[in-house]
Protein backbone atom coordinates (compact mmCIF):
# COMPACT_ATOMS: atom_id res chain seq x y z
CA UNK A 1 0.00 0.00 0.00
CA UNK A 2 1.56 3.19 -1.15
CA UNK A 3 1.45 6.30 1.01
CA UNK A 4 0.26 9.57 -0.53
CA UNK A 5 2.22 12.63 0.32
CA UNK A 6 0.73 15.09 2.85
CA UNK A 7 0.78 17.85 0.20
CA UNK A 8 -1.38 15.75 -2.10
CA UNK A 9 -3.86 15.07 0.68
CA UNK A 10 -4.00 18.72 1.58
CA UNK A 11 -4.69 19.58 -2.06
CA UNK A 12 -7.60 17.17 -2.15
CA UNK A 13 -9.02 18.68 1.03
CA UNK A 14 -8.82 22.26 -0.21
CA UNK A 15 -10.45 21.24 -3.48
CA UNK A 16 -13.25 19.58 -1.55
CA UNK A 17 -13.68 22.70 0.54
CA UNK A 18 -13.89 24.91 -2.55
CA UNK A 19 -16.41 22.70 -4.31
CA UNK A 20 -18.57 22.31 -1.23
CA UNK A 21 -18.70 26.05 -0.71
CA UNK A 22 -19.70 26.65 -4.30
CA UNK A 23 -22.51 24.13 -4.08
CA UNK A 24 -23.68 25.63 -0.83
CA UNK A 25 -23.75 29.13 -2.24
CA UNK A 26 -25.79 27.95 -5.19
CA UNK A 27 -28.30 26.34 -2.87
CA UNK A 28 -28.47 29.42 -0.72
CA UNK A 29 -29.33 31.62 -3.63
CA UNK A 30 -31.99 29.17 -4.30
CA UNK A 31 -33.25 28.08 -7.60
CA UNK A 32 -36.93 27.55 -7.35
CA UNK A 33 -37.73 31.06 -8.33
CA UNK A 34 -39.51 29.76 -11.33
CA UNK A 35 -40.00 32.34 -13.99
CA UNK A 36 -40.75 34.99 -11.42
CA UNK A 37 -38.62 37.59 -9.88
CA UNK A 38 -36.93 36.82 -6.62
CA UNK A 39 -36.63 39.49 -4.05
CA UNK A 40 -33.30 38.35 -2.75
CA UNK A 41 -34.33 39.22 0.76
CA UNK A 42 -33.61 35.75 2.09
CA UNK A 43 -37.24 34.95 2.75
CA UNK A 44 -37.80 31.41 3.85
CA UNK A 45 -40.72 29.47 2.53
CA UNK A 46 -40.71 27.23 5.56
CA UNK A 47 -42.37 27.61 8.87
CA UNK A 48 -45.20 26.24 10.92
CA UNK A 49 -47.90 27.31 8.52
CA UNK A 50 -46.13 26.54 5.32
CA UNK A 51 -47.87 23.21 4.85
CA UNK A 52 -51.33 24.64 5.20
CA UNK A 53 -52.36 21.56 7.09
CA UNK A 54 -55.29 21.42 9.48
CA UNK A 55 -53.05 19.79 12.00
CA UNK A 56 -49.78 21.12 13.20
CA UNK A 57 -47.58 21.35 16.16
CA UNK A 58 -49.63 22.55 19.09
CA UNK A 59 -49.66 26.26 19.48
CA UNK A 60 -47.76 27.86 22.24
CA UNK A 61 -49.57 29.42 25.10
CA UNK A 62 -51.67 32.17 23.80
CA UNK A 63 -53.18 35.25 25.20
CA UNK A 64 -55.89 35.67 27.56
CA UNK A 65 -59.20 36.56 26.25
CA UNK A 66 -62.14 35.72 28.35
CA UNK A 67 -63.86 32.81 26.71
CA UNK A 68 -66.73 32.88 29.10
CA UNK A 69 -66.84 36.55 29.70
CA UNK A 70 -70.36 36.83 28.48
CA UNK A 71 -71.50 33.33 29.14
CA UNK A 72 -75.07 33.36 30.15
CA UNK A 73 -75.66 36.81 28.80
CA UNK A 74 -79.16 37.37 27.76
CA UNK A 75 -80.10 37.19 24.17
CA UNK A 76 -81.68 39.66 21.94
CA UNK A 77 -85.39 39.99 22.22
CA UNK A 78 -87.83 38.05 20.18
CA UNK A 79 -88.44 40.93 17.85
CA UNK A 80 -84.84 40.92 16.79
CA UNK A 81 -84.93 37.21 16.31
CA UNK A 82 -87.87 37.60 14.03
CA UNK A 83 -86.17 40.09 11.82
CA UNK A 84 -83.14 37.89 11.89
CA UNK A 85 -85.21 35.10 10.43
CA UNK A 86 -86.17 37.37 7.59
CA UNK A 87 -82.55 38.12 6.97
CA UNK A 88 -81.68 34.48 6.80
CA UNK A 89 -84.50 33.85 4.38
CA UNK A 90 -83.03 36.48 2.15
CA UNK A 91 -79.76 34.68 2.21
CA UNK A 92 -81.46 31.58 0.91
CA UNK A 93 -78.81 29.16 2.05
CA UNK A 94 -79.92 26.16 3.93
CA UNK A 95 -77.08 25.97 6.36
CA UNK A 96 -77.29 29.59 7.29
CA UNK A 97 -80.99 29.38 7.72
CA UNK A 98 -80.58 26.42 9.99
CA UNK A 99 -78.10 28.31 12.11
CA UNK A 100 -80.34 31.32 12.27
CA UNK A 101 -83.19 29.09 13.28
CA UNK A 102 -81.13 27.61 16.05
CA UNK A 103 -80.28 31.02 17.31
CA UNK A 104 -83.87 32.07 17.22
CA UNK A 105 -84.74 29.03 19.24
CA UNK A 106 -82.23 29.98 21.80
CA UNK A 107 -83.44 33.51 21.99
CA UNK A 108 -86.97 32.48 22.53
CA UNK A 109 -86.35 29.53 24.76
CA UNK A 110 -83.63 29.73 27.30
CA UNK A 111 -83.92 26.12 28.35
CA UNK A 112 -80.73 24.39 29.34
CA UNK A 113 -80.97 21.60 26.84
CA UNK A 114 -78.27 20.55 24.53
CA UNK A 115 -79.37 22.82 21.77
CA UNK A 116 -79.37 25.73 24.11
CA UNK A 117 -75.86 25.02 25.23
CA UNK A 118 -74.67 24.78 21.70
CA UNK A 119 -76.22 28.07 20.81
CA UNK A 120 -74.88 29.70 23.91
CA UNK A 121 -71.42 28.70 22.90
CA UNK A 122 -72.01 30.20 19.53
CA UNK A 123 -73.18 33.42 21.11
CA UNK A 124 -70.05 33.49 23.20
CA UNK A 125 -67.94 33.07 20.14
CA UNK A 126 -69.80 35.82 18.43
CA UNK A 127 -69.13 38.08 21.34
CA UNK A 128 -65.53 37.15 20.95
CA UNK A 129 -65.72 38.00 17.33
CA UNK A 130 -67.06 41.40 18.16
CA UNK A 131 -64.32 41.96 20.67
CA UNK A 132 -61.74 40.90 18.17
CA UNK A 133 -63.18 43.18 15.57
CA UNK A 134 -62.90 46.09 17.93
CA UNK A 135 -59.36 45.18 18.80
CA UNK A 136 -58.44 44.77 15.20
CA UNK A 137 -59.91 48.09 14.28
CA UNK A 138 -57.84 49.71 16.97
CA UNK A 139 -54.80 48.18 15.38
CA UNK A 140 -55.70 48.99 11.85
CA UNK A 141 -56.70 52.56 12.31
CA UNK A 142 -54.86 53.59 15.40
CA UNK A 143 -53.07 56.40 13.71
CA UNK A 144 -56.26 58.11 12.86
CA UNK A 145 -56.59 58.63 16.55
CA UNK A 146 -53.46 60.71 16.55
CA UNK A 147 -55.68 63.71 16.16
CA UNK A 148 -56.98 63.17 19.64
CA UNK A 149 -53.85 64.54 21.15
CA UNK A 150 -53.99 67.62 19.03
CA UNK A 151 -57.46 68.21 20.29
CA UNK A 152 -56.57 67.49 23.86
CA UNK A 153 -58.53 64.31 23.83
CA UNK A 154 -57.48 61.24 25.70
CA UNK A 155 -58.86 57.83 26.32
CA UNK A 156 -59.42 58.22 29.99
CA UNK A 157 -61.43 61.31 29.36
CA UNK A 158 -63.51 59.76 26.64
CA UNK A 159 -67.20 60.00 26.93
CA UNK A 160 -69.93 58.47 24.92
CA UNK A 161 -72.60 60.89 24.09
CA UNK A 162 -75.79 60.18 22.29
CA UNK A 163 -77.06 62.46 19.66
CA UNK A 164 -78.49 62.27 16.24
CA UNK A 165 -76.33 65.15 15.18
CA UNK A 166 -72.69 65.60 15.87
CA UNK A 167 -72.08 67.30 19.11
CA UNK A 168 -75.67 67.10 20.21
CA UNK A 169 -74.59 66.08 23.64
CA UNK A 170 -77.42 64.64 25.62
CA UNK A 171 -75.84 62.56 28.33
CA UNK A 172 -73.27 59.89 28.87
CA UNK A 173 -75.42 56.86 28.33
CA UNK A 174 -75.14 53.44 29.78
CA UNK A 175 -75.64 50.78 27.20
CA UNK A 176 -75.33 47.05 26.83
CA UNK A 177 -74.62 45.00 23.78
CA UNK A 178 -77.11 42.34 24.85
CA UNK A 179 -80.08 42.70 27.10
CA UNK A 180 -79.51 41.39 30.62
CA UNK A 181 -82.72 39.43 30.73
CA UNK A 182 -84.52 36.83 28.73
CA UNK A 183 -88.14 37.68 29.35
CA UNK A 184 -88.23 41.00 27.68
CA UNK A 185 -91.25 43.24 27.52
CA UNK A 186 -91.30 45.08 24.26
CA UNK A 187 -93.24 48.27 23.91
CA UNK A 188 -93.50 50.39 20.82
CA UNK A 189 -94.06 53.99 21.70
CA UNK A 190 -94.17 56.36 18.81
CA UNK A 191 -91.25 55.49 16.60
CA UNK A 192 -89.19 53.98 19.38
CA UNK A 193 -89.13 50.42 20.65
CA UNK A 194 -88.54 49.95 24.34
CA UNK A 195 -87.36 46.82 26.12
CA UNK A 196 -87.91 46.21 29.80
CA UNK A 197 -85.68 44.14 32.02
CA UNK A 198 -86.85 44.26 35.62
CA UNK A 199 -87.33 47.92 36.34
CA UNK A 200 -84.92 49.10 33.68
CA UNK A 201 -85.99 50.23 30.26
CA UNK A 202 -83.83 50.22 27.19
CA UNK A 203 -84.10 51.61 23.72
CA UNK A 204 -81.88 50.79 20.83
CA UNK A 205 -78.93 52.80 19.65
CA UNK A 206 -76.06 52.47 17.21
CA UNK A 207 -72.57 52.19 18.51
CA UNK A 208 -69.43 51.08 16.78
CA UNK A 209 -71.35 49.71 13.85
CA UNK A 210 -73.59 47.51 15.96
CA UNK A 211 -76.94 47.88 17.60
CA UNK A 212 -76.81 48.33 21.36
CA UNK A 213 -79.39 48.80 24.09
CA UNK A 214 -79.21 52.12 25.85
CA UNK A 215 -80.69 52.58 29.29
CA UNK A 216 -83.55 54.99 28.90
CA UNK A 217 -86.57 56.26 30.69
CA UNK A 218 -89.82 54.36 30.60
CA UNK A 219 -92.11 55.00 27.68
CA UNK A 220 -95.05 57.23 28.36
CA UNK A 221 -97.74 55.44 30.31
CA UNK A 222 -95.34 53.04 32.04
CA UNK B 1 -11.79 -18.57 14.55
CA UNK B 2 -10.93 -15.54 12.65
CA UNK B 3 -9.81 -12.45 14.50
CA UNK B 4 -10.91 -9.17 13.16
CA UNK B 5 -7.78 -7.31 12.47
CA UNK B 6 -7.47 -3.75 13.64
CA UNK B 7 -7.45 -1.35 10.79
CA UNK B 8 -4.29 0.55 10.58
CA UNK B 9 -4.53 4.04 9.21
CA UNK B 10 -1.62 6.06 8.09
CA UNK B 11 -0.82 9.72 8.61
CA UNK B 12 -2.11 10.78 5.19
CA UNK B 13 -5.54 9.44 6.01
CA UNK B 14 -5.74 11.35 9.27
CA UNK B 15 -4.68 14.52 7.50
CA UNK B 16 -7.47 14.09 4.96
CA UNK B 17 -9.93 13.33 7.73
CA UNK B 18 -8.97 16.48 9.57
CA UNK B 19 -9.36 18.63 6.49
CA UNK B 20 -12.79 17.19 5.73
CA UNK B 21 -13.89 17.74 9.31
CA UNK B 22 -12.89 21.37 9.09
CA UNK B 23 -14.75 21.66 5.82
CA UNK B 24 -17.90 20.18 7.23
CA UNK B 25 -17.76 22.23 10.39
CA UNK B 26 -16.69 25.62 9.17
CA UNK B 27 -17.60 25.58 5.55
CA UNK B 28 -20.79 23.73 4.90
CA UNK B 29 -22.77 24.54 8.00
CA UNK B 30 -22.91 28.31 7.58
CA UNK B 31 -23.76 27.96 3.93
CA UNK B 32 -26.60 25.58 4.57
CA UNK B 33 -27.80 27.76 7.38
CA UNK B 34 -27.85 30.66 5.02
CA UNK B 35 -30.02 28.67 2.71
CA UNK B 36 -32.64 27.87 5.35
CA UNK B 37 -32.60 30.87 7.62
CA UNK B 38 -33.87 34.22 6.51
CA UNK B 39 -31.12 36.72 6.35
CA UNK B 40 -31.57 39.97 8.15
CA UNK B 41 -34.21 42.06 6.50
CA UNK B 42 -35.11 44.22 9.46
CA UNK B 43 -33.31 47.25 8.17
CA UNK B 44 -33.89 46.68 4.51
CA UNK B 45 -35.26 49.65 2.63
CA UNK B 46 -35.72 48.48 -0.90
CA UNK B 47 -36.34 51.60 -2.99
CA UNK B 48 -38.01 49.58 -5.70
CA UNK B 49 -40.48 48.08 -3.25
CA UNK B 50 -41.12 51.48 -1.74
CA UNK B 51 -41.79 52.89 -5.19
CA UNK B 52 -44.30 50.15 -5.91
CA UNK B 53 -46.07 50.81 -2.63
CA UNK B 54 -46.24 54.52 -3.21
CA UNK B 55 -47.38 54.06 -6.77
CA UNK B 56 -50.30 51.98 -5.55
CA UNK B 57 -51.16 54.46 -2.83
CA UNK B 58 -51.06 57.39 -5.23
CA UNK B 59 -53.10 55.55 -7.82
CA UNK B 60 -55.84 54.71 -5.36
CA UNK B 61 -55.83 58.21 -3.92
CA UNK B 62 -56.24 59.82 -7.32
CA UNK B 63 -58.86 57.47 -8.68
CA UNK B 64 -62.01 59.54 -9.04
CA UNK B 65 -64.21 56.51 -8.52
CA UNK B 66 -63.90 52.80 -8.04
CA UNK B 67 -65.71 49.78 -6.77
CA UNK B 68 -64.35 46.52 -5.47
CA UNK B 69 -65.06 43.65 -3.13
CA UNK B 70 -62.98 43.12 -0.03
CA UNK B 71 -63.19 39.62 1.34
CA UNK B 72 -61.43 39.48 4.65
CA UNK B 73 -60.73 37.20 7.55
CA UNK B 74 -58.96 37.58 10.81
CA UNK B 75 -57.73 35.56 13.76
CA UNK B 76 -59.85 35.63 16.86
CA UNK B 77 -57.65 34.01 19.46
CA UNK B 78 -59.55 32.18 22.10
CA UNK B 79 -58.57 31.99 25.72
CA UNK B 80 -57.22 28.50 25.34
CA UNK B 81 -55.03 29.63 22.50
CA UNK B 82 -57.13 28.36 19.67
CA UNK B 83 -57.26 30.53 16.61
CA UNK B 84 -60.62 31.01 15.04
CA UNK B 85 -61.09 32.87 11.84
CA UNK B 86 -64.07 35.07 11.27
CA UNK B 87 -64.77 36.62 7.94
CA UNK B 88 -66.45 39.58 6.36
CA UNK B 89 -67.19 40.69 2.88
CA UNK B 90 -67.58 44.27 1.79
CA UNK B 91 -68.74 45.67 -1.48
CA UNK B 92 -67.35 49.15 -1.68
CA UNK B 93 -68.39 51.87 -4.08
CA UNK B 94 -66.51 55.13 -3.83
CA UNK B 95 -67.20 58.23 -5.89
CA UNK B 96 -65.05 61.18 -5.00
CA UNK B 97 -65.31 63.65 -3.62
CA UNK B 98 -68.30 62.93 -1.46
CA UNK B 99 -70.06 59.63 -2.07
CA UNK B 100 -69.45 56.27 -0.48
CA UNK B 101 -71.39 53.04 -0.21
CA UNK B 102 -70.26 50.03 1.80
CA UNK B 103 -72.32 46.87 1.94
CA UNK B 104 -71.11 44.46 4.57
CA UNK B 105 -71.86 40.85 5.25
CA UNK B 106 -70.26 39.01 8.10
CA UNK B 107 -69.44 35.35 8.05
CA UNK B 108 -72.43 34.70 10.29
CA UNK B 109 -74.72 36.31 7.74
CA UNK B 110 -75.27 39.61 9.49
CA UNK B 111 -75.68 42.36 6.96
CA UNK B 112 -75.02 46.04 7.19
CA UNK B 113 -74.90 49.10 5.02
CA UNK B 114 -73.14 52.43 5.33
CA UNK B 115 -73.91 55.30 3.00
CA UNK B 116 -72.38 58.73 2.73
CA UNK B 117 -73.81 61.35 0.39
CA UNK B 118 -71.75 64.38 1.22
CA UNK B 119 -74.22 65.57 3.81
CA UNK B 120 -74.90 62.73 6.17
CA UNK B 121 -73.81 59.25 7.07
CA UNK B 122 -76.42 56.53 7.24
CA UNK B 123 -75.82 53.18 8.87
CA UNK B 124 -78.32 50.38 8.50
CA UNK B 125 -78.51 46.93 10.09
CA UNK B 126 -80.73 44.65 8.11
CA UNK B 127 -81.08 42.02 10.80
CA UNK B 128 -82.39 44.49 13.32
CA UNK B 129 -84.11 46.68 10.73
CA UNK B 130 -82.54 49.63 12.45
CA UNK B 131 -80.77 52.62 10.99
CA UNK B 132 -78.99 55.68 12.25
CA UNK B 133 -78.12 58.90 10.53
CA UNK B 134 -75.52 61.49 11.43
CA UNK B 135 -75.02 64.80 9.73
CA UNK B 136 -71.51 65.03 8.42
CA UNK B 137 -71.07 67.49 5.59
CA UNK B 138 -67.79 67.01 3.81
CA UNK B 139 -65.82 64.66 1.68
CA UNK B 140 -65.37 60.92 1.71
CA UNK B 141 -62.12 61.50 3.55
CA UNK B 142 -63.92 63.36 6.29
CA UNK B 143 -66.53 60.64 6.52
CA UNK B 144 -63.96 57.86 6.71
CA UNK B 145 -62.09 59.43 9.58
CA UNK B 146 -65.30 60.27 11.35
CA UNK B 147 -66.63 56.76 10.96
CA UNK B 148 -63.51 55.16 12.36
CA UNK B 149 -62.41 57.67 14.93
CA UNK B 150 -65.61 59.12 16.29
CA UNK B 151 -68.30 56.60 15.50
CA UNK B 152 -65.85 53.74 16.07
CA UNK B 153 -67.14 51.74 13.17
CA UNK B 154 -65.26 48.67 12.16
CA UNK B 155 -63.92 49.53 8.75
CA UNK B 156 -60.88 47.45 7.82
CA UNK B 157 -58.36 49.08 5.57
CA UNK B 158 -60.33 52.31 5.57
CA UNK B 159 -57.10 54.17 5.18
CA UNK B 160 -56.68 52.76 1.71
CA UNK B 161 -59.80 54.60 0.60
CA UNK B 162 -58.54 57.92 1.88
CA UNK B 163 -57.14 60.33 -0.67
CA UNK B 164 -54.24 60.97 1.66
CA UNK B 165 -53.24 57.34 1.65
CA UNK B 166 -49.95 58.02 -0.11
CA UNK B 167 -48.97 60.80 2.25
CA UNK B 168 -49.93 58.69 5.21
CA UNK B 169 -47.74 55.88 4.00
CA UNK B 170 -44.88 58.32 3.52
CA UNK B 171 -45.44 59.56 7.03
CA UNK B 172 -45.76 56.12 8.49
CA UNK B 173 -42.55 54.89 10.02
CA UNK B 174 -41.59 51.93 7.89
CA UNK B 175 -38.72 50.13 9.51
CA UNK B 176 -38.21 47.79 6.57
CA UNK B 177 -39.67 47.25 3.16
CA UNK B 178 -38.67 44.44 0.85
CA UNK B 179 -39.60 42.96 -2.47
CA UNK B 180 -40.49 39.32 -1.97
CA UNK B 181 -41.27 38.05 -5.44
CA UNK B 182 -43.44 38.27 -8.48
CA UNK B 183 -46.66 36.40 -7.91
CA UNK B 184 -48.52 34.73 -10.73
CA UNK B 185 -51.49 33.37 -8.82
CA UNK B 186 -53.88 36.28 -9.18
CA UNK B 187 -55.83 37.48 -12.18
CA UNK B 188 -52.85 39.65 -12.98
CA UNK B 189 -49.19 39.42 -12.13
CA UNK B 190 -48.54 41.09 -8.82
CA UNK B 191 -45.59 42.37 -6.87
CA UNK B 192 -45.40 40.88 -3.41
CA UNK B 193 -44.07 43.33 -0.86
CA UNK B 194 -43.17 42.85 2.77
CA UNK B 195 -43.37 45.93 4.94
CA UNK B 196 -42.54 46.29 8.58
CA UNK B 197 -43.56 49.00 10.96
CA UNK B 198 -43.13 49.17 14.69
CA UNK B 199 -46.28 47.28 15.47
CA UNK B 200 -47.61 45.78 12.26
CA UNK B 201 -46.00 43.65 9.61
CA UNK B 202 -47.70 44.01 6.27
CA UNK B 203 -47.69 42.02 3.11
CA UNK B 204 -49.17 43.45 -0.02
CA UNK B 205 -49.74 42.00 -3.44
CA UNK B 206 -50.02 44.82 -5.93
CA UNK B 207 -50.93 44.43 -9.57
CA UNK B 208 -48.24 45.22 -12.06
CA UNK B 209 -48.96 47.51 -14.96
CA UNK B 210 -50.80 50.77 -15.28
CA UNK B 211 -53.45 49.89 -12.71
CA UNK B 212 -51.46 49.12 -9.58
CA UNK B 213 -54.35 48.06 -7.41
CA UNK B 214 -53.95 45.77 -4.42
CA UNK B 215 -55.06 42.19 -4.73
CA UNK B 216 -54.25 40.93 -1.27
CA UNK B 217 -53.09 42.20 2.08
CA UNK B 218 -51.99 40.49 5.26
CA UNK B 219 -51.50 42.40 8.45
CA UNK B 220 -49.74 40.80 11.39
CA UNK B 221 -50.11 42.52 14.72
CA UNK B 222 -46.82 41.39 16.04
CA UNK B 223 -46.99 43.14 19.37
CA UNK B 224 -50.42 41.79 20.17
CA UNK B 225 -50.74 38.58 22.16
CA UNK B 226 -50.59 35.69 19.79
CA UNK B 227 -49.73 37.97 16.90
CA UNK B 228 -53.07 37.66 15.15
CA UNK B 229 -53.44 38.32 11.47
CA UNK B 230 -55.88 40.12 9.27
CA UNK B 231 -56.13 38.92 5.70
CA UNK B 232 -57.97 40.60 2.90
CA UNK B 233 -58.50 39.86 -0.76
CA UNK B 234 -59.54 42.54 -3.20
CA UNK B 235 -61.57 41.43 -6.17
CA UNK B 236 -63.93 42.83 -8.78
CA UNK B 237 -62.05 46.05 -9.15
CA UNK B 238 -63.70 48.61 -11.40
CA UNK B 239 -62.41 52.09 -12.06
CA UNK B 240 -65.58 52.99 -13.93
CA UNK B 241 -68.23 51.61 -11.61
CA UNK B 242 -71.91 51.70 -12.33
CA UNK B 243 -73.48 54.32 -10.14
CA UNK B 244 -77.23 54.20 -9.87
CA UNK B 245 -79.35 57.17 -8.98
CA UNK B 246 -80.01 55.73 -5.55
CA UNK B 247 -76.58 54.27 -4.89
CA UNK B 248 -75.95 56.76 -2.13
CA UNK B 249 -79.50 57.40 -1.05
CA UNK B 250 -81.08 55.55 1.82
CA UNK B 251 -84.71 54.53 1.68
CA UNK B 252 -85.73 52.94 4.97
CA UNK B 253 -87.41 49.56 4.59
CA UNK B 254 -90.89 49.15 5.96
CA UNK B 255 -90.88 49.15 9.72
CA UNK B 256 -87.29 50.30 10.03
CA UNK B 257 -86.59 52.12 13.25
CA UNK B 258 -84.39 55.16 13.34
CA UNK B 259 -82.21 55.17 16.41
CA UNK B 260 -79.66 57.59 17.80
CA UNK B 261 -76.01 56.94 17.22
CA UNK B 262 -73.58 57.01 20.08
CA UNK B 263 -70.73 59.34 19.30
CA UNK B 264 -67.44 59.43 21.04
CA UNK B 265 -66.70 63.06 21.65
CA UNK B 266 -63.42 64.69 22.34
CA UNK B 267 -63.28 66.47 25.59
CA UNK B 268 -60.90 66.98 28.40
CA UNK B 269 -61.64 65.90 31.88
CA UNK B 270 -62.22 62.63 33.52
CA UNK B 271 -65.70 61.65 32.61
CA UNK B 272 -65.69 57.90 32.98
CA UNK B 273 -66.75 55.74 30.13
CA UNK B 274 -70.03 54.19 31.03
CA UNK B 275 -70.51 50.82 29.53
CA UNK B 276 -72.66 48.54 31.51
CA UNK B 277 -73.78 45.01 31.24
CA UNK B 278 -70.47 43.27 30.99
Amino acid sequence: MSHKSPVFVLFIGITFLFLTTLIGMAEARGGGRGGGRGGGGGFSRGGAASGGSFSSRSASQRPSQSMNRKAGAAQRPAKSAGTRENASQRQGQGQRQENAGERQGQRQDNSGDRQGNRDENREDWQDHANDAREDRQDFVEDEWDDHRYGYGYNNTGAAFVTGVAVGAAVASPTYVTTLPCTSTTIISSGSTTYYQCGTTWYSRGYQGGTVVYVVSGAPSGY
Amino acid sequence: MKHISRLRLGRPFWALFAVMAVVLTLGTTPVLAAADTPTTTAAEQDPEAKAILMKMAAFMAKAPAFSMTLRSGYDAIQEDGQYIEFGEQRHILLNRPDQLRVETERSDGEQGLVLFNGKEITAFKADDNVFAQVEKPGTVDDALVYLVRDLQFTFPLARMLHSGFAQQMEKKKITAISYVEENFLFDVVTDHLAIRTEDVDMQLWIAQGDKPLPRRVILTYKNAPGQPQFRGDFTEWSLAPKIAVDSFTFTPPAGAEKVPVIVRVRQKGSIPVQKGGE
